[in-house]
């Protein structure tokens, strides 16, 4: 078994007749590493997400060419509900929770692909993450506030102690401390259960905090990687995605 | 709209059949100048029209009736026909609705014409048609159902075919006031929403009346599936009988929703009603109180040389299940009503000699499945005399209820 | 009077409210308005015809096979017509679900005649009297299983795995796919249940009358018992139903018969006007 979790090789995408929304990404991710992937509104980041998730389709793209290998195994052509069943997790951008039913039914949804034996081992261990959900696991999800509702997406997510989370946009429509206070939780329970990460995030200040390496998008194509740290040192980074890619932010 | 080209299997071969067609007509259009074609009379052929409901909610009944006189004439046909030519059918469907019957009409009228028509079972069509029929050229003898609109006044344009409701009405209605002993009875008339299904419950009306009685009545939709109203409304009323108006299923769920709800009122069903298919949706509970009254006599109720003729005719065209449908014996006798107006010409067989060869009146001999009927030159009524019949669900067969003498007295 | 009316409207609205029930939950899961919920009833009816008058099966056989061929049908729709269509307009797949309703109908009438059948039943047909009041064994036995049905699709919905994937699909699609549901087999079997419904209502109703293709028409009132009692909601479904049927033999007996559809869509348009999410919708995603 290799030391890679997500192999992406020069995937391109479109939708409808438009131009492409990815053109020829490839990155890999390493098993066990909490990745970043950055980019302004419109770079390619919610596409790439949902080609790796098996959402593309019904949300009316396709893939042009290239690959997306899960733990040496091509994904491509499996639907979403069979990704997840591979060990691949989303948190997807905007919490969409099940917003009529219980906290608690909410994770059950999550829990329902392990066999029961270990359906409440799972709820009560992210009860244990998030303390949050278990006060409210009889709510109902619509009525939780943002920051709860986010944490009732990752424990749905986690429940069912995937091989790789894909963290969409978490930060978005959050209070910053709320949104450190969720990230920092989230890394604990990422290094201590040995969960990979994919965090995909618009603000690239709060994202080079959390995580080890960065992919960054522009306009479809991958326009820089690099360690954290190096990223923020760089000048040519800073450049080249703060720069452009904020003027460009609405495209 | 179906051609239904009596005995030719044209549709099967279609393409055979246009060639075919194309050969004999450049070969035949010679000799045919000088004929009447416009008047449907051929040198070895007539053709007889019939507008009828061969598909839609009628279908089940007016169907079978076109089969009774296609039976009929096909029986006559291989008896040599009438003078020598013998008599195709071209039935029109009518979809129950009068808009298809009226581009029928049209057609048989001008495009495909024919010596008469027979038929007209949608009510509707009756009296949307009525002065155009009164005032035309082409004879209707034998209609389905007799509207006043078309048999009213008189007109030597139109031959009743069929029991009328009036008849109905007044036999329906006599028969049981004196078998239930009744003195004041309360009648209520279930019946479709149509033309005639107003007439019928007027007619019962009148009949009632006569015995110092009440009557009222209650309508549904041609299609209803729901009579539960209907049903609360005879829960609420408690009728000494009712009598039913309209298609089978009218008779079928009226008599069943009556069961479900513990009502045992008797009730009659007009002619068109009473069929084999009534009594086994009914079964025997439900049947037991349901009876029709009919001027015809069905396949096997009894042995007359008219009954036997028809029902080993229908064996051998595939139709034996049919014999015992009032439907079809009524299409049968509309056949030998048909032949008997065909037979009074003399000379040329046109439009208007056969218009005036019945003019002055003929009487038509069912041989037994109906009373004789007799056309005068004021009264084009038709069958007039009616019995009720009720069905022996042991033997399978209907009985009869006395002779058709006995109820002269209730049309009279 | 009133009580025999009352009775009726309940026993006849139970009947509208399980094949309503049957639209509400494949609205919920597909959104799709489904026009064809009237001919799904019609097909469970013929089902039953077929399984007991031409092939002479005995009774809970019969009914067994006519679950599953309801069953069947529902999901063969769901695969062959709604599935290939989704993302389209709302008003595609309206207008496939109204062509569905007229093939069904077209088909029937060939394989079956346009003569209405009857359809025999092995169930207690006598009547209970109570005063006044007739209460006939059949519409009692309809009544009860349709309430045993409501009941034990509310409970399979509230307690069961697979009820709460199905409530999760309805809730939220792309969240339920992103949280590893097999949306397309929840919907599949959402088409199931909605034709299952559709087909006991029509075996009573097929019972109760007469089965014919004109049995669409009542199995169309679930259209304004779901709009009535909110299109989102399932207990909606259930009391929009009751309601249509209590309107329907009220109007009838105490204004007309004719005077049925009036009073029902009347009440309709009422509820259109001043509560349009209907009387147990959500209002904020309700809304008609």
């Amino acid at each position: 078994m290799s030391d890679t979790i997500l192999d992406i090789r020069e995937l391109s995408v479109g939708y409808g007749r438009k131009g492409l929304a990815l053109d020829s990404v490839s990155f890999s991710i390493p098993r066990h590493a909490i990745v970043g992937l950055l980019g302004a509104n419109g770079a390619g980041k919610t596409t790439l997400i949902r080609s790796i998730t098996g959402l593309l389709k019904i949300n009316g793209g396709h893939v042009v060419s290239g690959s997306v290998a899960f733990d040496g195994q091509p994904v491509l052509g499996l639907p979403a509900h069979k990704r997840v069943g591979l060990g691949l997790a989303q948190s997807p951008e905007g919490r969409m929770v099940f917003s009529r039913m219980t906290v608690e039914e909410n994770l059950m949804v999550g829990a329902a692909m392990l066999p029961r034996s270990r359906q409440d081992e799972g709820l009560s261990s992210i009860y244990r993450f998030f303390p949050r959900l278990k006060e409210r696991h009889r709510q109902i999800a619509g009525l939780l506030s943002g920051g709860e509702q986010q944490m009732l997406a990752l424990g749905r997510a986690l429940i069912s102690r995937p091989k790789l989370l894909l963290v969409d946009e978490l930060s978005l429509g959050l209070a910053p401390i709320l949104v450190n206070e969720i990230y920092g939780e989230l890394g604990r329970i990422a290094r201590s259960l040995g969960t990979t990460m994919l965090v995909v995030e618009q603000n690239a200040h709060v994202a080079l905090k959390y995580v080890d390496t960065i992919h960054v998008l522009d306009r479809g194509s991958i326009g820089y990687s690099g360690t954290a740290e190096e990223a923020a040192g760089s000048e040519a980074m800073k450049r080249a995605y703060l720069g452009e890619g904020q003027k460009e932010g609405a495209a | 709209m179906k051609a239904y080209n009596f005995g030719s299997g044209f549709r099967a071969h279609m393409p055979k059949a246009i060639a075919a067609a194309l050969v004999l007509g450049m070969a035949t259009s010679g000799a045919l100048a000088g004929d009447a074609p416009k008047d449907g009379v051929y040198a070895d052929h007539i053709d007889w029209g019939v507008i009828m409901d061969l598909s839609g909610p009628t279908s089940s009944s007016q169907g079978v009736w076109t089969k009774g006189l296609q039976d009929y004439m096909a029986m006559l046909n291989e008896n040599g026909g009438v003078g020598g030519r013998t008599v195709n059918v071209l039935a029109e469907d009518g979809r129950f609705n009068a808009a298809n019957d009226k581009i029928a009409f049209d057609k048989l009228v001008s495009q495909t014409p024919v010596i008469a028509l027979s038929g007209f079972g949608t009510s509707a069509t009756q009296v949307a048609l009525a002065s155009e029929i009164r005032d035309g050229a082409v004879p209707v003898i034998g209609t389905y159902t007799p509207t006043k609109a078309l048999s009213e006044p008189t007109s030597k344009m139109v031959y009743n075919g069929f029991c009328g409701y009036k008849q109905m009405a007044d036999a329906g209605v006599g028969y049981m006031v004196e078998k239930l002993g009744l003195k004041n009875p309360k009648v209520m008339t279930v019946a479709i929403e149509t033309a005639g299904g107003k007439d019928y419950a007027d007619y019962v009306a009148a009949a009632v009346a006569k015995y110092g009685g009440t009557a009222s009545s209650t309508t549904m939709k041609i299609a209803a599936v729901d009579v539960t109203p209907q049903v609360q409304q005879i829960l609420a009323e408690k009728p000494d009988f009712i009598t039913i108006y309209g298609i089978e299923n009218t008779a079928i769920l009226t008599m069943k929703t009556m069961q479900q709800y513990g009502l045992d009122t008797p009730g009659f069903g007009i002619t068109y009603l009473g069929t084999k298919s009534v009594y086994n949706a009914l079964g025997a509970e439900a049947g037991g109180n349901y009876s029709f009254i009919s001027c015809f006599t069905p396949g096997g109720a009894d042995e007359s040389d008219g009954n036997k003729a028809m029902v080993s005719f229908a064996d051998k065209a595939g139709h034996g299940d049919l014999a015992s449908n009032i439907n079809y014996v009524a299409g049968w006798v509309a056949g030998m009503t048909a032949e008997t107006a065909l037979k009074k010409v003399d000379g040329d067989l046109t439009r208007a000699s056969l218009v005036s060869a019945i003019e002055g009146g003929f009487t038509v001999d069912p041989e037994g499945l109906a009373a004789p009927i007799v056309y005068t030159p004021e009264d084009h009524t038709g069958p007039q005399v009616l019995k009720m019949f009720g069905y022996d669900y042991a033997k399978e067969t209907f009985v009869s209820y006395g002779d058709y003498a006995d109820y002269e007295k209730y049309t009279k | 009077m009133f009580a025999q009316v009352l009775f009726s409207g309940f026993a006849l609205g139970s009947i509208y409210g399980l094949v309503a029930l049957g639209f509400a939950v494949v609205f919920k899961a597909t959104q799709v308005f489904n026009f064809a919920q009237g001919a799904l009833a019609v097909c469970g009816a013929y089902f039953a015809v077929t399984a007991i008058s031409i092939l002479g099966l005995p009774f809970p056989l019969a009914i067994l096979a006519m679950l599953a061929a309801s069953a069947l049908l529902g999901v063969i729709i769901h695969m062959t017509l709604i599935q290939p269509l989704s993302g389209r307009s709302m008003l595609a797949i309206i207008m496939v679900t109204i062509a569905l309703s007229i093939v069904i109908r077209a088909v029937i009438e060939i394989i079956y005649g346009p003569q209405g059948r009857v359809l025999s039943t092995p169930l207690p047909t006598g009547v209970f009297i109570v005063g006044d009041l007739r209460m006939p064994k059949l519409h009692l036995t309809a009544a009860a299983t349709s309430w045993v049905c409501m009941a034990a699709f509310g409970a399979f919905f509230r307690f069961t795995r697979v009820g709460l994937l199905m409530r999760a699909t309805a809730d939220r699609h792309e969240a339920a796919m992103a949280a590893g549901v097999n949306v397309n087999l929840m919907n599949r079997l959402a088409w199931a249940i909605g034709s299952v419904l559709a087909g006991i209502g029509g075996l009573f109703l097929g019972q109760l009358q007469i089965v014919s293709t004109e049995l669409e028409t009542i199995g169309l009132l679930a259209l304004p018992a779901v709009v009535i009692g909110g299109l989102q909601s399932i207990p909606g479904a259930i009391v929009g139903g009751l309601l249509v049927g209590m309107i329907e033999q009220f109007s009838s007996s105490y204004i007309s018969p004719k005077s049925t559809d009036i009073a029902i869509y009347g009440f309709l348009l009422l509820i259109l006007l001043f509560r349009p999410w209907g009387l147990l919708g959500d209002q904020e995603t309700g809304r008609v």
